[in-house]
C-alpha cells in the first residue's frame, strides 16, 4: 500500500517536471519596395515605367525551427496574404503576422520554410478541405496544372499611352517550382512570451532576373505556364532571395 | 331549430378558433404531436466538397420540411403575395428573370436574385458583397427588408404560432413543447435546412468529370478554353474565378463590368462597403456558373440579357477602373470560339435536383 502512494507520488512528480514549457512565434511578413513598405494600388518605378501592385499573396509550408541536425516542425502549411494589410502604409509597416504557440522554448539556429505546397499535399484538392483550412481555396487551384497556385503577384503597369489600364498576372505552382528558404541565425523561444521575426519581402527583386536586369513585364504580362523558364522559374527563385529577415 | 344549429355551430367554431389561436401569454402545448426527428441522408455528388453543417443544426428530414413549407408560403411576407420563392423560382435555378428583384410594394432593390442552389458550400460570405456570414442569419433578413417581404418578425411569429400546419412542423422539427417557443430563430435554422439540400450536382460537365460522360467537339474546345488547357487555343481564364466543381471560386473580384477613374467612384461599391478597404470598391462575389443559362440576366445588377452578352463583354477586356482584374483583359476570341465558350456554360445545366420531394413546392 505504502508503496504504491510513493509510486503515484514519485509519477505526479515526475509529469509536473517533466511538463514542457513553451512559448510563442510570430512571423511578421513585410512587404516592400526599394526599400520602402509596399503599398498595394500605389505607383513605383520599375525599369523606366510604373506599376502598382495588387495582389501579393503564396503559400508557406513545413515552417520549422533548427537546431543543428534537429527540426522542430512549427505548422505543416499557412497563407500570407498582403490583401487586407497592405493598403495603407500604417497597414503595410506592421505587416502580415503569423503567430504560433506552444512551441518548445530553447535556442534555436535557423528557421525554415517552404515557399508553395508540398508535393505530398499538392496531390490533394481544395474540395479535401473543410473551409477553414489554408488549402481549401479554390481559387489556389490550377486543374490545367493538377497543382496548386504556390503564390499570386498581380498588378498593372503603365502603358504607352500612360494609362494604368493593362495588368500582370504572375501565378506559380507544380512540383518542380516548389521552393525551401532557410534563415541561419539565433532564435530563442522563451517561455510565455512571443519571438517576433521579421520577414521582408523585397517586391522588386521579386520581379528581377537573376542577373539583376528588369523583367519585361510590358510584353509578358500573363504568362502563367509552368514550363516556361521565364518567368515563372525566375519567380520562385526570386522569392528564396526576394526574402530577409530580421529580429 | 335554424337557431340551434346556428349556436352549435357558433360554439364549434369557437371551440376550434380556441385551440388554433394561442393564449400570448401561456401559449399551447404541442405535447400531444409526435417528435421523433430522423436524420437526413444527404446525397452529396462525388466531386464536391463535404457540406459543412453548423454543430447546432444538424440536417433532419423534419428541419428540410418546415424550412421548405416556409421557403414557399407567402405567409412571409406581410400581405401575403410574396414568399421567398418569388424572387427564387426554382425553374429559374431559384433567381428571378428581373435585373432587380421587386419586393411587396412593387420597390426594386439594386442588385439581381441570386441563386441558392449549392449555397450551403459556401463560406465566404453570402450576397454579392459577401455582408451575411451564415445562411442562418441571412434567411432573417428577407421577411422584414422593405423591398423584399416587407413584414416583422413578431406578427409573423403570431400568424404561425396560430397555423395548425405550422404547430405540428415546429413541433416535428425542434421538439418544442409549447407555441410560445416558436422563434424566428428556429424558422431561420429550418430554412437553412432546406436550402442546404437544394444541391445540384449532375451535370454534363460533372459526368464529363467523373469519366462517365463525354462532350461534343464545340463544348470540349469551350471547356478548353475556360480552363486555359490547349496552348493552341486562347486562354479565356474563366476558370480562375468559376473553377470546378462548385464553379466558383467565391471570391471577391473586379471583373470589369463598371467604368470608374477612381476607386470612390464605382456606382455600387459592393464588397468594399464591408471591409473598408478601398481596394475592395467595385468587387463583386464570383457567382456560381451552374445552371447559368436559366439565370439571366446577368450580373449582380443583371446588366447583360445574354450570355453571349456575358461572352462578349469578356472577350472585349472590360470597362477601365483601378482595380479591374488583371485576368479581364482582352481575349481576342473568334465567333466561333465564343460559340465553343457558349456551348461549354450550357454543360452546367442541370434539373434532375428539382424534382426532389424535399425540394419541390408544397403547396402546389
Ligand atoms: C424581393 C425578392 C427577394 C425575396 C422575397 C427574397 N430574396 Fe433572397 N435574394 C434576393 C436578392 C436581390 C439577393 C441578392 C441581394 C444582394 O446581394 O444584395 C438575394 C440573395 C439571397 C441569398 C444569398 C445567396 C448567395 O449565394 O449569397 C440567399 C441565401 C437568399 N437570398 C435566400 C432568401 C430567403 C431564404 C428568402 C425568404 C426568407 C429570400 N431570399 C427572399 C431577392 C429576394
Ligand atoms: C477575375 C475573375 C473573373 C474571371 C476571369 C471571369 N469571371 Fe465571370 N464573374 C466574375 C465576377 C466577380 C462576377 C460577378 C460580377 C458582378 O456581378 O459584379 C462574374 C459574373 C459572371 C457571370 C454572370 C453570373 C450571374 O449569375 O449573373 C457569368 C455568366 C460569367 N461571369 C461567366 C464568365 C466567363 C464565361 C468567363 C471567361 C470568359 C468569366 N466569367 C471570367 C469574375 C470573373
Amino acid at each position: 500500500m505504502k508503496y504504491n502512494f510513493l509510486l503515484l507520488l514519485s509519477a505526479v512528480l515526475l509529469c509536473i517536471g517533466c511538463e514542457d514549457k513553451t512559448g510563442t512565434l510570430e512571423l511578421k511578413f513585410l512587404g516592400s519596395y526599394d526599400g520602402a513598405p509596399l503599398i498595394l494600388g500605389e505607383m513605383v518605378e520599375y525599369d523606366d515605367y510604373q506599376l502598382q501592385f495588387f495582389e501579393s499573396d503564396f503559400y508557406i509550408s513545413e515552417i520549422s525551427l533548427t537546431e543543428g541536425s534537429s527540426i522542430t516542425e512549427v505548422k505543416d502549411i499557412d497563407f500570407v496574404d498582403f490583401t487586407n494589410t497592405n493598403f495603407s502604409l500604417e497597414g503595410a509597416e506592421n505587416g502580415f503576422s503569423l503567430v504560433y504557440n506552444n512551441i518548445e522554448t530553447g535556442n534555436y539556429d535557423g528557421l525554415r520554410f517552404g515557399i508553395g505546397v508540398p508535393p505530398v499535399e499538392n496531390m490533394t484538392k481544395p474540395s479535401d478541405y473543410n473551409s477553414d483550412h489554408v488549402l481549401s481555396k479554390p481559387g489556389y487551384y490550377w486543374q490545367a496544372w493538377d497543382s496548386y497556385i504556390f503564390a499570386k503577384l498581380a498588378g498593372k503597369y503603365k502603358d504607352e499611352a500612360g494609362t494604368f489600364d493593362d495588368g500582370f498576372l504572375f501565378h506559380t505552382g507544380t512540383d518542380d517550382l516548389f521552393r525551401t528558404r532557410e534563415g541561419n541565425f539565433n532564435i530563442s523561444i522563451n517561455e510565455e512570451s512571443t519571438t517576433i521575426i521579421e520577414i521582408i519581402i523585397d517586391h522588386e527583386k521579386l520581379l528581377k532576373l537573376q542577373n539583376g536586369d528588369f523583367y519585361d513585364i510590358q510584353n509578358n504580362s500573363t504568362n502563367h505556364d509552368p514550363t516556361d523558364p521565364v518567368p515563372l522559374q525566375m519567380l520562385v527563385n526570386n522569392y528564396s532571395d526576394a526574402i530577409s529577415f530580421q529580429q | 331549430m335554424k337557431q340551434l344549429s346556428f349556436l352549435i355551430l357558433l360554439a364549434f367554431a369557437l371551440i376550434a378558433c380556441e385551440s388554433c389561436d394561442p393564449d400570448p401569454i401561456s401559449g399551447i402545448s404541442l405535447t400531444h404531436i409526435e417528435y421523433s426527428p430522423t436524420s437526413f441522408d444527404l446525397e452529396k455528388p462525388a466531386n464536391f466538397p463535404e457540406l459543412e453543417i453548423p454543430s447546432d443544426n444538424p440536417l433532419t428530414v423534419e428541419k428540410i420540411e418546415l424550412g421548405r413549407h416556409l421557403f414557399y408560403d407567402p405567409i412571409l411576407s406581410a400581405d401575403s403575395t410574396m414568399s421567398c420563392a418569388s424572387c427564387h423560382l426554382p425553374e429559374l435555378a431559384f433567381t428571378d428573370n428581373l435585373a432587380f428583384s421587386e419586393g411587396i410594394d412593387g420597390i426594386a432593390g439594386n442588385r439581381s436574385s441570386m441563386s441558392i442552389v449549392n449555397v450551403g458550400f459556401y463560406y465566404t460570405g453570402l450576397f454579392w458583397d459577401g455582408r451575411s456570414q451564415t445562411l442562418e442569419d441571412q434567411a432573417i433578413l428577407p421577411v422584414e427588408d422593405p423591398i423584399e417581404l416587407h413584414n416583422n418578425w413578431p406578427e409573423l411569429m403570431e400568424k404561425l404560432r396560430s397555423s395548425e400546419l405550422y404547430q405540428r412542423l415546429f413541433r416535428e422539427a425542434f421538439g418544442i413543447d409549447n407555441t410560445l417557443e416558436m422563434t424566428k430563430e428556429l424558422a431561420a435554422k429550418a430554412i437553412s435546412s432546406f436550402e442546404r439540400v437544394i444541391i445540384s450536382g449532375d451535370a454534363k460537365i460533372d459526368r464529363f468529370t467523373l469519366n462517365i460522360g463525354v462532350l461534343t467537339d464545340e463544348e470540349l474546345e469551350g471547356f478548353e478554353m475556360f480552363f486555359d488547357i490547349n496552348p493552341d487555343l486562347p486562354d479565356a481564364e474563366c476558370g480562375h474565378c468559376h473553377s470546378y466543381p462548385l464553379m466558383t471560386t467565391n471570391e471577391f473580384r473586379n471583373n470589369g463590368i463598371s467604368e470608374a477613374d477612381d476607386l470612390a467612384d464605382f456606382p455600387d461599391k459592393g464588397y468594399g462597403t464591408l471591409t473598408g478597404n478601398p481596394l475592395d470598391n467595385g468587387k463583386f462575389r464570383s457567382p456560381s456558373l451552374r445552371n447559368i443559362q436559366l439565370s439571366g440576366p446577368y450580373m449582380h445588377d443583371g446588366r447583360f440579357e445574354t450570355l453571349r452578352e456575358v461572352i462578349e463583354h469578356y472577350n472585349s477586356g472590360g470597362k477601365s477602373s483601378p482595380n479591374k482584374d488583371p485576368l479581364i483583359y482582352p481575349l481576342g476570341l473568334t465567333e466561333e470560339q465564343k460559340d465553343n465558350l457558349e456551348a461549354f456554360l450550357h454543360t452546367m445545366l442541370d434539373t434532375s435536383y428539382l424534382d426532389k420531394d424535399y425540394i419541390t413546392n408544397p403547396f402546389d
